[in-house]
């Protein structure tokens, strides 16, 4: 018997960081241009990207070394989706640099 | 369940004594007359469930036929526009909550528990109620049309429109406590489907093999717990700025029309995955049947649903492209709307790849499963054009999104769920649907659709704007109209066949069923009763019909777990959450009126409220809340003493607590959707204040810090008293003392928060309305936490609560210090947060 917290960490991972990516770089970029202030909302939302695709991609590769267990598999493909979708997103910053 | 039992491991090998069976089928038994509406039974609810919201769907199809006819011509005059503005809403609106959602939940009420090998879902009563509140709601709803009260802003009643300034009347209000009400019946379904799913699996049904549409339905589920919410948030501040001019949105006092965009959006796009990831789960369970092959990439398909549902959350905004939203935000959803598409074409791959690798049978189930591939793919088209931000500017509000939102929801999820209805009606059913008629009903849809709505796309690109009564001749609109009331009326056609194949076939019955029709491998197609199968089978598989041979004869001659009914009562089998090893036995409730009862008065409740009948509306919420106070008593049973048998040896207890307990793993989801509420909540108060900053007080006009204080030390006390209570359960006072000194010291807290914020004006300004919002909702959770503490003093009074019956107890201490901890959150952020930020 296994209760569950473990296993819900290990499928929600990704999705968590993901989540905490996309209301960081929404907050903040919201912010910014409302209180025009440009640089720092981009600046910040810059560094969440780096630190949210490292944190998918050192999760989704440690979770791979188990994959055998379902859960493991399943928690590591969405961690590489989640890296995939943080990377699309954040690599906006660099195209639409201002508010307008 | 590391190494499955084959043969030879049966856990009841040897024949069962003829009683037994008779004995489950008195016990399961639909009771005769009128007491067949305090029938909870999956099987019974789940065919209601889907007829009602089918009613619906035809309803709604009706208004749309009006409205069609209207456009057939230019310069119609036949339907004024105030008329025409409340047919499309009711359409719109209809469709969605009443039809959508409903039956999609519906058909997971009836075929889950056949599905995982389980005797019924585990809140079977919450079934009941979630149906009676939404079939009565739905149709008080409905009716409001014919008193001309229907609403009129639309199926997303965007404010301004829809504030007491441009919208005076009760209409609108119909939608907003209509809706509000009908969302709190979707999320008791969901929270039964989300333990349904996680705790009452057959044997060995470990996550990996569990069928395609269960995990849809688990991910549905989860979808909705966390985007209902701000929906329920929504309309709540919606009818507050309404009734007492509480001005969340309304700018000239600080409040912003954008917020509800936001707030409604959150759900609206999870909204339309809410809807297609259980048309997608049952796709994915018809295509492998029709072409005898297992479902290819079936982790990958799970990994898809998984993925989609949490991306979804991130796509609110493209919906709100032309809304002036600064240019990075829009580019962050535009990309997101981008990796959506990953997840669904995972999904489409796996059909594909599923359909070339058997042999296809086509018959009509397969025909809709096609037609939904054809559709859905155009539909999908059109929305990567919409999803790009400066195409989205040129035909936002134009028939190209009527056009594109029809083709995505139509073929997303109305092919497959007359797929679903051909494909499962011999599990439901004595006869099934005619096939000829099916062939007709696919044509008529298939050609139908597409010839209403394909020419909506050049309409639309020729300018026409959605939500128009008519139209003056001349701009070159009039032919692609007229063939769209064609199409509509074809449509209609193959509906109005598909009733009348429906009414000729249709004779429920889980006992004499047509049967596994189309040769399926899962296990809804097991031998089954009222009392779902025999007994409950070890399954080795995903499609275990497919890999264990005898497993339809050995389930049906109960030689596989629970053959029996060891408590003389209803019962089914908890299970683990992770491989389904059986951990305990679940005593179901016998029919009852309670849940009837008790929707037929929220339900009317909320009525009186609409009609703003306040006081009829208060004897009714009173009367709701002792129909549930009378269900809440007959809970948690009495524990039995010695473990049960149930077969094979294997003794498990039919009583249990703490983690275990199924009703822990609602509590959870119940508080997941409470966290998702005030998460909401979170965000509007900041989204205020990054609209407006300026009308946020000054530090000399805050509370004092000590006023804060003293609240947060009273709320804290109070869960150090109910902890109290749960160390001295087997005393004969103390526990009763200890939760009445937490309810008053709640009590006592609700009464400082109120008093420091006495000098509030919610109308004058939008800051003063969200922070009495939060007075309110800690208001609010504290009474649901006092009435269930009150339970627990009742039942410990009258001996149905003590330290080992404790189930009870244990949801009101969890749901206690839940209270506790949101309304310390709460003090942090309206004391806290103004002060940090203050220049």
């Amino acid at each position: 018997m296994t209760y569950g917290l473990a296993t819900v960490a290990r499928i929600s991972a990704g999705i968590v960081i993901w989540a905490a990516h996309f209301g960081v770089i929404y907050g903040s970029t919201a912010l910014a241009c409302a209180r025009e202030d440009v640089s720092l909302g981009t600046g910040i939302a810059a560094t969440a990207t780096l630190a949210a695709a490292m944190s998918a991609a050192v999760f989704g590769i440690r979770e791979w070394r188990r994959r055998e267990r379902f859960e493991s598999w399943l928690g590591a493909t969405i961690a590489a989706l989640a890296f995939v979708a943080i990377v699309f997103e954040g690599v906006t910053i660099l195209m639409v640099p201002r508010c307008g | 369940m590391s190494d499955p039992p084959g043969r030879a491991a049966l856990p009841n090998p040897s024949p069962r004594p003829r009683e037994e069976l008779e004995a489950l089928e008195r016990i399961w038994a639909i009771p005769r007359g009128l007491r067949a509406l305090t029938e909870y039974n999956n099987n019974l609810i789940g065919c209601v469930y889907i007829g009602t919201a089918m009613l619906f769907f035809v309803l709604a199809g009706v208004l749309a036929l009006a409205m069609r006819s209207q456009l057939a011509l230019p310069d119609s005059r036949w339907i004024d526009p105030q008329l025409y503005n409340q047919l499309f809403t009711m359409h719109g609106t209809m469709m969605m909550f009443l039809f959508a959602v409903p039956v999609v939940e519906a058909f997971g009420i009836l075929l889950l528990p056949n599905m995982l090998g389980a005797r019924d879902l585990p809140f079977p009563r919450l079934s009941a109620y979630a149906y009676w509140a939404y079939a009565i709601g739905g149709i008080a709803f409905f009716c409001s049309l014919f008193a001309g009260l229907a609403p009129t802003g639309g199926w997303f009643m965007n404010p301004p429109l829809t504030s007491e300034t441009y919208s005076p009347g009760i209409n609108e209000d119909f939608w907003l406590l209509g809706i509000g009400f009908i969302e709190i019946s979707a999320i008791a379904g969901a929270i039964e489907i989300i333990v349904g799913i996680l705790r009452t699996r057959a044997p060995g049904m470990t996550l990996a093999r569990m069928p395609i549409f269960a995990w849809a339905m688990l991910v549905f589920a989860l979808m909705i717990v966390f985007a209902f919410p701000a929906i329920i948030l929504a309309t709540a501040l919606l009818e507050l700025e309404r009734a007492f001019g509480w001005p969340f949105f309304d700018a000239a006092k600080g409040g912003d029309p954008l917020l509800w965009q936001h707030l409604f959006w959150f759900f609206g796009h999870p909204e339309v995955y809410i809807i297609f990831l259980p048309a997608a789960g049952m796709v994915s369970m018809i295509v492998p049947t029709m072409a005898h092959v297992p479902l290819a990439g079936h982790r990958l398909v799970i990994l898809a649903l998984v993925a989609t549902a949490f991306l979804s959350f991130g796509l609110w905004v493209h919906h709100m492209f032309a809304t002036g939203i600064p240019a990075p935000s829009l580019a962050f959803f535009e990309a997101a709307s981008m990796a959506v598409a990953i997840p669904s074409g995972v999904q489409v791959f796996a059909w594909i790849a599923t359909i070339a690798r058997g042999r296809l049978v086509v018959r009509t189930p397969t025909l809709f499963v096609l037609g939904f591939l054809f559709v859905f793919v155009l539909g999908g088209l059109t929305g990567v054009m919409v999803a790009a931000i400066p195409f989205d500017w040129q035909a936002h509000d134009t028939y190209f999104v009527v056009a594109h939102l029809h083709y995505v929801l139509i073929g997303g999820m109305v092919f497959p769920l007359f797929a679903a209805f051909y494909y499962w009606m011999p599990f439901a059913s004595r006869k099934t649907l005619s096939e000829r008629l099916g062939r007709w009903v696919f044509g008529l849809l298939f050609i139908g659709v597409n010839l209403a709505f394909f020419p909506m796309h050049v309409v639309g690109l020729a300018g026409m704007p959605r939500r128009v009564y008519t139209y003056p001749a001349g701009l070159g609109w009039e032919s692609f109209n007229l063939v769209s009331t064609i199409g509509a009326f074809t449509i209609a056609a193959g509906v109005l066949i598909f009733v009348v194949d429906l009414v000729r076939a249709f004779r429920p019955s889980a006992k004499s069923n047509v049967g596994n029709l189309w040769g399926a491998g899962t296990l809804e197609w097991l031998p089954s009763g009222n009392y779902s199968n025999r007994s409950v089978p070890i399954v080795t598989g995903a499609y275990p019909l497919w890999e264990q041979p005898d497993l339809a004869s050995h389930v049906d001659d109960g030689h596989y777990f629970l053959p029996h009914a060891p408590t003389g009562s209803r019962e089914a089998l908890l299970t683990d959450a992770l491989d389904g090893s059986p951990q305990a036995l679940l005593r179901l409730p016998p029919p009852g009126w309670a849940p009837l009862v008790a929707a037929v008065c929220t339900a009317a409740c909320f009525f009186a409220l609409t009609l703003k009948l306040v006081w009829i509306a208060v004897v009714l919420g009173a009367l709701a809340i002792s129909a549930m106070m009378h269900w809440a008593w007959q809970l948690d049973p009495r524990p039995l003493a010695e473990p049960v048998d149930i077969g094979g040896g294997l003794r498990v207890p039919a009583y249990v607590t703490g983690p275990a307990s199924h009703a822990r793993w609602a509590l959870v989801a119940l508080l997941i959707v409470a966290g998702s509420l005030y998460a909401s909540y979170g965000f509007s108060y900041l989204y205020l204040w990054v609209v407006s900053p300026e009308s946020w007080p000054r530090i000399e006009a805050l509370p004092p810090l000590a006023s804060a204080a003293v609240t947060a030390l009273l709320v804290a006390a109070s869960s150090g008293a109910v902890e109290i209570a749960d160390r001295t359960l087997d005393r004969r006072v103390a526990p009763r003392l200890a939760l009445a000194a937490a309810i008053t010291l709640i009590v006592a807290a609700s009464g400082a928060d109120l008093y420091a914020y006495r000098t509030l004006e919610p109308s004058a300004s939008a800051y003063d309305a969200i922070v009495a919002v939060a007075v309110s909702i800690a208001a609010f959770y504290a009474i649901v936490a006092i009435a269930m503490a009150g339970l627990c003093i009742a039942r410990h009074a009258r001996s149905r609560l003590d330290a080992r019956r404790r189930v009870t107890f244990d949801c009101a201490r969890w749901f206690w210090h839940y209270t506790v901890a949101q309304t310390l959150l709460g003090i942090a952020l309206v004391h806290g947060f103004p002060r940090a930020v203050a220049p």
